[in-house]
């Protein structure tokens, strides 16, 4: 009976609790053939970024985070700059995006971002920060890197590595085939991605 | 010909490492990295610190040819961090040792110890704390020379702990030399290959169905597995994307059948005929126990074909039920229920102002005799009772008129629900000495509560039944929905009941003068109390604005408002016009322009349910075809019944469904959530809960997985009222 009571005494103080509802975002699936969940972001630039607004564009969705060593056999190999620098200039949109959480590892400042982007010499469209890890898990991102490419009628039609070849050594880019580039090339010739989805590899996204 | 858009092949001319551009972009990445340090960041300097080592031995130091050897490669970990087992999970990358062997030998692949499962976030990796050895089998050829034979492996690991640091590491050892012949690690490496995962026989199947993979295992020999129980038992797949690592598995054991259900992965299953993989006995941390098994796939993808299944969900009927609260209710309990629930009312908000009232009133009647307080105190309770027999009686006219309404109706019209927000509002008023009593239009209630006869008593008696009606639907759900399926009488004896509860507490002060004693004397605090009693009647009202804005979207709110203001205006309009013939017109209209309130709710748009169900974001628009097709599935199935107007399910949802740990809960047992929203009348909701003998909300249903053995579901369960994770989490592992 005591409990009952406290229950409802509760319930008459936490009356302000039900009024702010709060609603949590359904956690979309995500599939290779289905759409691609939307999100709008701002980037590092302070421009909003929503997806949506990029149909009838191939997009790729690059998860990273600077300090991971996977990330790094990428950037400092020039590997995945020179994927990007080919992929836009033939007019994908390419986001690069950033789900560490604060104080954890590859959290940074806009400010920081643009000079990791600088430095690095990125070829990406726009870069996102979401230290909330909202995007990440929208996407079930689960590593850096973790690539997504996304056809122009908005449908997730890759979702996995970068390449085939799952090392942290630097040197193992050299003889990997790029799967985000053969997806990106089938997609824009009309034909269907060979290879659609592999098991993503690298350091876990620090949520 | 299209044009080739992608050149795959990227242009490497220029990747050699040692040339000067690369050095440069090198140092500018160590210096770019190094600008942002970071606390955890020792990985910049794996020179100076690593975290794994490595080293390889033999079970002996001779091999002849044609022979084999155990080769263990052992790798040691500072603590909490760890390396990958062959399926890594999520992330991160099994330990690869690359060996450099002489001509001829060869070396077979890794023989893996059992990895713990270590979660972090929304993600899960299989792997090995603290040490590690990884055995293989080198073979020998046909001839050997003499001399000593020199083995050397490159390690390739993967150490993690928040973040990853790639190591590597050189090994060699030799073989067939003189200066330690005499080494013998036979009895480590025996104790080694006695910790690996060992092969059981059984029967072994699987289905991959509604992105569940269904695992059924058999063993022939189940005393190794002889702790088995469904708590410690997982499926460790071989390979990456076979399940959802993340997600826990659902583990039933029947007869030796272990059933084990766990979420899938993303790697499709088609063409796929068997799956390898671990079935793993739990232990603390590196003492996980593994049995290797094969797995094949049942042809079909079903165990079940569909007409046994529709056959199934016959003989199970929704109306099924084992709950306490309802199907065992008796008349005596749903008395004491009702009579408790009375009692109770008496601190709702909406009432407890209202009771407060009256015991000033009894206060000052402290020295008069005791038969007149008596009296009052009877006349109160019959104001009670009589009001609560007027609300079950219209209650059962309406049903048996055919309205498909239950408990709590009268807040399921929003112009009902504004009255009371009106009534809570003016007495709020009142209460704070905005207005005082004898003018003629604004006594309605008042002067009729407030003077001392005994009819006054009688109409305090209504009063706090109207108030209460707002409290009594969240909370006497049970014994009001028993009540109704009734024949008359027994209803209408809870109804006397419940009222008889709410006039408890003040009739006991009317018959015990020795309990008056103990209430304050009166003076000056009074008055100061009865303007702080306004605030829980303006928090009262305040709700129902809330939940008439549910009901009728933010037009109704705009509406109600401007009531809320016209009698303020009224209130104002009679205080400083005195009884002028002005002032008399001016409160006409404002009474008038109220009523316009009223009737302009009427037209309001009613809100859609889409727009309600909002906040049940993460769960699904209750409807009956929508139950009858899950029903036809194998996943459990939580409804969850509610309205606006119900605190009680509000607080439920708050406390024990919207929270982290339900969601993973559903999530990890697959179960399928559907709301129903009962804030307006729906007669397909209303009907759903008589099923359950119910005619109130809340009510949550919870319907078990099918067993697919026998291919029948568990009947449905009832939840209590008052709801706990705990208790949810009860019903859904049990």
């Amino acid at each position: 009976m005591f409990k009952k009571l406290s229950y409802i005494l509760l319930a008459m103080a936490f009356t302000p609790v039900a009024l702010g509802w709060i609603s949590i975002p359904v956690q979309a699936s995500v599939e290779v053939g289905k759409p691609a969940p939307n999100f709008t972001a701002t980037d590092i630039h302070g421009n909003e970024f929503n997806l949506e607004d990029h149909k009838g564009k191939l997009v790729v969705l690059e998860w990273t985070n600077h300090n991971c060593p996977f990330v790094v056999k990428h950037y400092s190999t020039n590997n995945m700059q020179e994927t990007q620098k080919k992929a836009t200039d033939n007019g994908v949109v390419w986001v690069s995006i950033v789900s560490s959480a604060p104080g954890k590892q590859g959290h940074v400042t806009p400010e920081q971002a643009i000079e990791i982007e600088e430095r690095a010499g990125a070829n990406a469209t726009t870069r996102i920060l979401d230290p909330s890890g909202e995007i990440g898990r929208l996407y079930a991102a689960k590593t850096t890197p973790h690539m997504f490419v996304i056809s122009s009628q908005g449908n997730i039609e890759y979702a996995g590595a970068i390449d085939d070849n799952p090392s942290p050594r630097a040197a193992s880019v050299k003889d990997a085939n790029n799967l985000v580039l053969a997806a990106l090339d089938a997609l824009s010739t009309g034909k269907d991605v060979t290879v659609s989805r592999t098991a993503p590899y690298g350091c876990s996204i620090k949520y | 010909m299209h044009k080739q858009y992608f050149n795959t092949d990227l242009n490497y001319k220029n990747f050699t490492p040692i040339t000067p551009y690369i050095a440069f972009a090198l140092f500018t990445v160590m210096v770019l990295f190094s600008s942002f340090a970071y606390a955890e960041d020792s990985y910049d300097n794996p020179a100076n610190e690593q975290y794994a080592q490595a080293r390889a031995f033999p079970e002996h130091n001779v091999i002849k040819a044609n022979e084999t050897v155990t080769i263990a490669t052992e790798i040691t970990l500072k603590p909490h961090w760890h390396v990958y087992w062959k399926n890594p999970g999520d992330s991160g990358l099994p330990v690869k040792i690359k060996w450099d062997l002489p001509d001829g030998f060869s070396m077979s692949e890794i023989e893996w110890p059992t990895p713990d499962k270590i979660t972090y976030d929304t993600l899960a990796n299989y792997g090995y704390y603290n040490s590690v050895s990884l055995l293989q089998t080198l073979k020998a050829p046909e001839s050997i020379a003499d001399g000593e034979i020199v083995l050397k492996a490159s390690v390739e690991m993967l150490v993690c702990h928040d973040i990853c640091i790639p190591e590597y590491a050189d090994i060699s050892l030799t073989l067939n030399s003189a200066s330690n012949a005499n080494q013998d690690n036979s009895q480590l490496i025996a104790s080694l290959k006695d910790k690996l995962p060992k092969n059981i026989n059984g029967t072994f199947s699987y289905t991959d169905q509604n992105e569940t993979l269904r695992l059924s295992l058999l063993p022939d020999v189940t005393s190794a597995l002889k702790n088995a129980s469904p708590e410690n038992l997982e499926f460790f797949p071989y390979d990456w994307g076979i399940i959802n690592h993340a997600t826990n598995p659902d583990v039933t054991v029947n007869n030796g059948t272990i059933k084990i259900n766990h979420a899938r992965g993303d790697e499709s299953l088609s063409g796929k005929d068997k799956i390898t993989g671990l079935l793993v006995q739990k232990g603390a941390k590196g003492e996980n126990k593994g049995f290797i098994v094969t797995v094949n796939a049942v042809s079909g993808q079903a165990l079940v074909s569909t007409e046994t299944k529709s056959a199934a969900i016959q003989e199970t009927p929704t109306s099924t039920q084992t709950d306490s609260n309802a199907s065992s209710i008796t008349w005596i309990s749903a008395i004491y229920l009702a009579l408790l629930g009375g009692i109770v009312l008496n601190l709702m908000p909406c009432v407890f102002p209202v009771l407060s009232m009256k015991t000033l009133s009894l206060i000052k009647m402290q020295d008069k005799d005791e038969s007149a307080a008596r009296m009052h105190g009877v006349a109160y309770t019959a104001g009670i009772i009589l009001s609560f027999l007027a609300i079950g009686g219209s209650l059962i006219i309406l049903k048996e008129a055919g309205a498909a309404i239950g408990w709590g109706f009268q807040l399921q019209s929003p112009i009902i629900v504004a009255i009371l927000a009106y009534l809570l509002f003016a007495i709020g008023l009142n209460l704070m000495g905005f207005f005082e009593f004898g003018s003629s239009l604004s006594n309605v209630g008042q002067s009729l509560t407030q003077g001392q006869s005994l009819s006054s008593s009688f109409f305090t008696g209504a009063l706090a039944t109207i108030v209460a009606t707002p409290c009594t639907a969240p909370f006497m759900g049970a014994a009001m929905g028993f009540a109704l399926t009734q024949p008359i009488i027994v209803n209408l004896s809870v109804f006397v009941a419940l009222g008889f509860g709410l006039a408890l507490p003040y009739l006991f002060f009317c018959f015990v003068p020795k309990a008056r004693g103990i209430l304050p004397r009166p003076g000056a605090w009074m008055d100061t109390f009865k303007q702080f009693l306004s605030f829980p009647m303006f928090a009262s009202a305040v709700w129902l604005i809330w939940v008439l804005g549910q009901q009728t979207g933010l037009d109704g709110v705009l509406y109600a408002l401007l009531g809320l203001l016209m009698i303020s205006v009224s209130v104002w309009v009679a205080h400083v016009g005195k009884k002028s013939l002005i002032s008399r017109i001016a409160l006409i209209i404002s009474l008038l322009l109220i009523a316009l309130t009223l009737s302009s709710l009427k037209s309001a748009p009613t809100n859609t349910k889409a727009e309600n169900g909002k906040e049940y974001a993460f769960g699904s628009e209750f409807s009956q075809t929508k139950l009858a097709e899950l029903l036809e599935g194998d996943d459990p199935i939580f409804v969850e019944m509610t309205a606006a107007w119900c605190l009680t399910c509000k607080l439920n949802h708050a406390a024990a469904i919207n929270i982290e740990q339900t969601k993973t809960l559903f999530k990890q047992h697959n179960v399928n959530f559907l709301v129903g929203d009962w804030t307006n009348q729906d007669a397909k909701i209303t009907e759903y809960l008589s099923q359950f003998d119910r005619n109130g909300v809340p009510l949550y249903v919870f319907y078990g997985k099918r067993d697919l053995k026998t291919n029948v579901r568990p009947e449905a369960i009832l939840l209590p009222q008052l709801l706990t994770p705990a208790i949810i989490k009860q019903t859904i592992v049990k």
